[in-house]
């Protein structure tokens, strides 16, 4: 399912200066990967195509569905599955209780989100914890938690505001594979800052830098941007992406 | 955190003004009409202002301790966690002190000139109870969810402070623990050790609780801990001051006695009196004969402490006071009943020999507004007074010792409240 | 449904409220005196203090539907936030209008405190963080008592502090409601 932005202008608050200023991007039917320094908007993107919170002007589109349509807005959040950035555990629930009660939000019906949610924590190797109180976990099992909550209503489109965040390489890379081990969507944007989470798992790169995009196109054309090919592919992304980041807009 | 932005974030310097604008207001209201010339009155009056204070010093912490617990500083710190929450309480320890400083100032007025100075002691208590608020404070902004710990902490002050003070469910003694409350204790009293001692505890116990919250890594360990300490520190605070009722004084001590006067009447005087000496000492004189004549026994040594040296009479004066009006009030003080029943069953009081013994020693001493208060009372008690004011001295005193008795009763007025059986005609 | 209850505290906010509210009828002639900025001393129904912290497990519960994910629901859980502040703010006036019947007057005192609470804590989270907004009842509550002049008013003081049954106050605190469910509904910009 596509992804793209219309023209939209964003800011926070009434008299800030705004975080985009009319983007228009394109985020292909495949998984992405947003590439971007601190600060440069990935966070705002992902809430904007979550429907989280409406652009001051302009749109998003995801498949048919525009987020400027009333009608549209159900079928639009039904659609997308996002984690952000911050996993808050809901206290008083179970892990499970927890996950079923965001599909339920998504709209399943109570008896559909609590099967639904078992096979989310199955994909996520989440079932032993099914039971434990949502607010006991360590910061990779919250993490896990976050990502059973967007799959479990079964979207077309996942956003993963910097699924890795705060993991340590074992905990990333165990993440990475659950990852590649799902089964769900079509589309798929994951949003990090660090040009080590590129891999084999994404098949296009988009640069967001100031709020605005420096490179959207396939992972080989943004590695093209590296110097040295014999590099491992590590490298050449951290390459290519300095190489991006300084290009003139 | 750069020191202007660890200010300007810090909830306390938001109510350093509101915090100082009450203060101002309850001092000019309350605290500056109290006793003049005494430093210790100035210094208890002064440390009220820990209703306040403990509030600022209580949010500001908890404020503070949800700010770091949120970010699980203290989680990561390779620094030493007291330093960091110190650095962190900075702003609001300043401005508690900075309110503490302005009560202290605004009442020193009050004994500038006199001598001794303030009552380090009651100082060092109103201190260690900001500290155990702080510590509350600390408590609870670590172990609850900031948007509990806020409100809880500011119902929790309102309850230490305020509530205790008021509610009839709780004893008189309770309002003690918080550190406040020890009022005006007159030249001739000091707070009550014990008030002192329980709200030393109870303090004890909340900073502790806080140190707790701070370094016992496991919430809930830190949590029983903490609650423990609250318990047993505030249940030891009530046990000690639980003989108390709301005036918290006992009476002072070391009154210098060594003047023989005239007519053989001793009188004593504490320092800050000593000034006033040379008016007070013969207005005592006057009274003291004014009574003797009307045949009431009075000790010949008059004392401004309660209860030294013994067997004197206690006269209660107040420094810097018109020697006239404060002898005169003192001696009807002394010569009305001090113990007088709280409440009598279907209003059976002798409310009309109450006013009319009132009246006799206000007008026999010549207090200032006597006579108005002799227009104020009622037609019986004021015809009583003018009966007893026609008889000899001596019948009058006889009046006095017949009827002064009755007021400590549950009773209606009795006749003997009609001086005509003591006119001398009556006994002819 | 029974999700959005729980992660909502809505048994426990009740629970609460109701207990608070017991605790504030028990004690409706109790007073306690309070400083103002004029001087004299207010005398406050002791009541008044239960009813704003009876609200603590509401607001905390509402303040839970504040996660990125129930900003995308595709159930009209604000609605049901509205819903849950209406009716608790119906269950105070509830509560007070009997008690007032009943022959304690101070019942709708709290009943306007609680509505007025729940309205200045919507409004409020609207423009600080949440736990500051959680302290907006009670600091609404102090900042009415410390503004009464006792002197010149010495029956009875500003908004919440006025007579029971005083139209203005209680068309001021359902207006502050119903400002509050504006934010809530719209979603004016809020902090976290």
């Amino acid at each position: 399912m596509k992804l793209s932005t219309e023209e939209i202008i964003y800011s926070y608050g009434w008299f800030s200066s705004p975080v985009f200023d009319g983007l228009s991007l394109d985020i292909p039917n495949e998984c992405t990967v947003l590439l971007g320094p601190n600060g440069a908007g990935k966070s705002t993107l992902m809430s904007l195509l979550a429907s989280a919170a409406p652009p001051r002007r302009g749109r998003v589109r995801v498949g048919s569905w525009r987020s400027d349509r009333r009608r549209d807005l159900a079928p639009l959040r039904r659609a997308v599955g996002w984690m952000p950035q911050d996993i808050v555990p809901v206290t008083g629930l179970t892990v499970r209780e927890q996950v079923a009660y965001h599909g339920w939000l998504k709209g399943m019906s109570r008896a559909e989100a609590w099967q639904a949610s078992f096979e989310a924590l199955r994909q996520t190797n989440l079932v032993d914890l099914a039971d434990r109180s949502s607010g006991k976990l360590s910061g990779g099992q919250t993490r896990r938690v976050g990502l059973a909550q967007t799959i479990v209503h079964r979207p077309s489109v996942l956003l993963l505001d910097e699924p890795t965040a705060g993991l340590d390489p074992a905990q990333r890379s165990s993440f990475r594979g659950v990852l590649s081990s799902l089964s769900v969507g079509d589309t798929v944007l994951v949003s990090t800052h660090q040009t080590s989470d590129l891999s084999d798992l994404f098949d296009s790169v988009v640069v967001l830098s100031e709020g605005r995009s420096r490179f959207t196109g396939s992972a080989e054309a943004f590695l093209a941007h590296a110097t040295d090919s014999s590099e491992s592919v590590e490298r050449r992304a951290e390459a290519a992406y300095t190489a991006v980041l300084k290009e003139a807009p | 955190m750069t020191t202007k932005k660890r200010w300007l974030t810090s909830l306390s310097l938001w109510l350093a003004v509101p915090m100082v604008v009450l203060i101002v207001s309850v001092n000019l209201e309350d605290g500056l009409s109290s006793t003049r010339g005494y430093w210790m009155t100035a210094t208890t009056k002064a440390s009220e202002a820990v209703v306040f204070t403990g509030m600022v010093a209580a949010l500001g912490a908890t404020w503070e301790a949800s700010r770091l617990r949120r970010a699980d500083l203290l989680a990561i710190t390779a620094r030493s966690r007291l330093l960091v929450v110190a650095e962190a309480l900075a702003p609001t320890v300043v401005v508690a002190l900075l309110g503490t400083l302005v009560s202290y100032a605004m009442l020193a007025t009050l004994a500038l000139g006199a001598p001794g100075g303030p009552a380090w002691h009651v100082i060092g208590v109103n201190l260690a109870a900001l500290a155990g608020i702080t510590g509350w404070g600390l408590f609870l902004g670590f172990l609850l969810p900031p948007a509990l710990s806020l409100t809880i902490c500011l119902a929790g002050t309102y309850i230490w402070y305020f509530v205790t003070a008021a509610h009839y469910q709780f004893p008189l003694w309770a309002r003690f623990l918080s550190g406040g409350f020890l009022g005006d204790p007159g030249v001739w009293g000091v707070p009550d050790p014990r008030a002192l001692l329980a709200a030393l505890v109870s303090a004890s116990g909340l900073l502790v609780a806080g140190l707790c919250a701070l370094l016992l890594r496991d919430r809930g360990h830190a949590l029983v801990a903490g609650v423990l300490m609250v318990l047993l520190a505030v249940g030891s605070g009530c046990l000690i001051v639980r003989p108390l009722d709301y005036h918290p004084v006992v009476a002072r001590t070391g009154i210098a006695c060594d003047r023989i006067i005239e007519d053989e009447i001793t009188v004593c005087l504490w320092p800050e009196l000593e000034p006033d000496r040379e008016a007070l000492v013969p207005e005592i004189v006057r009274q003291h004969q004014a009574f003797t004549a009307r045949g009431i026994d009075l000790p010949s040594t008059v004392s401004a402490a309660q209860e030294e040296p013994e067997g004197s009479l206690w006269l209660p004066m107040f420094p810097r006071a018109d020697a006239r009006s404060t002898v005169a009030a003192g001696f009807v003080h002394v010569l009305m009943p001090q113990e007088l029943p709280e409440s009598c069953p279907n209003e059976k009081f002798p409310q009309h020999t109450m006013d009319a013994v009132l009246a006799w020693l206000r007008t026999t001493a010549e207090t200032e507004g006597h006579e108005e208060y002799r227009a104020s009372i009622s037609a019986r008690s004021a015809r009583a007074l003018d009966a007893v004011l026609e008889l000899p001295p001596e019948a009058q005193g006889e009046w006095y010792a017949i009827n002064r008795p009755v007021l400590g009763t549950c009773s209606p007025d009795p006749d003997t409240l009609d001086p005509r059986h003591l006119a001398p005609e009556a006994d002819s | 449904m029974r999700w959005w209850l729980r992660a909502r505290l809505v048994l426990p906010g009740l629970v609460l409220l109701a207990a608070a509210w017991a605790a504030g009828l028990a004690s409706a002639d109790q007073l306690f005196a309070f400083p103002t900025v004029f001087g004299p001393r207010a005398h406050v129904p002791v009541a008044l203090l239960a009813a704003t912290a009876g609200l603590l497990l509401t607001t905390y519960g509402l303040d839970r539907s504040r996660t990125p994910v129930e900003l995308t629901a595709n159930r009209p859980v604000l609605l049901w936030d509205a819903a849950l502040v209406a009716g608790t703010a119906l269950a105070a006036v509830t509560a007070g209008l009997t008690a007032c019947f009943s022959g304690i007057p101070e019942g709708l005192m709290m009943a306007r405190t609680t509505v007025a609470g729940l309205g200045v804590y919507l409004v409020a989270r609207a423009v600080v963080r949440t736990d500051l907004a959680g302290l907006a009842p009670m600091g609404m509550l102090t900042a009415n008592i410390v503004l009464w002049d006792v002197q010149a008013f010495p029956v009875a003081g500003p908004w919440l502090l006025a007579a029971p049954g005083s139209a203005v106050s209680w068309w001021v605190s359902v207006l502050v409601l119903v400002l509050g469910l504006g934010c809530l509904l719209s979603r004016f910009p809020t902090r976290n």
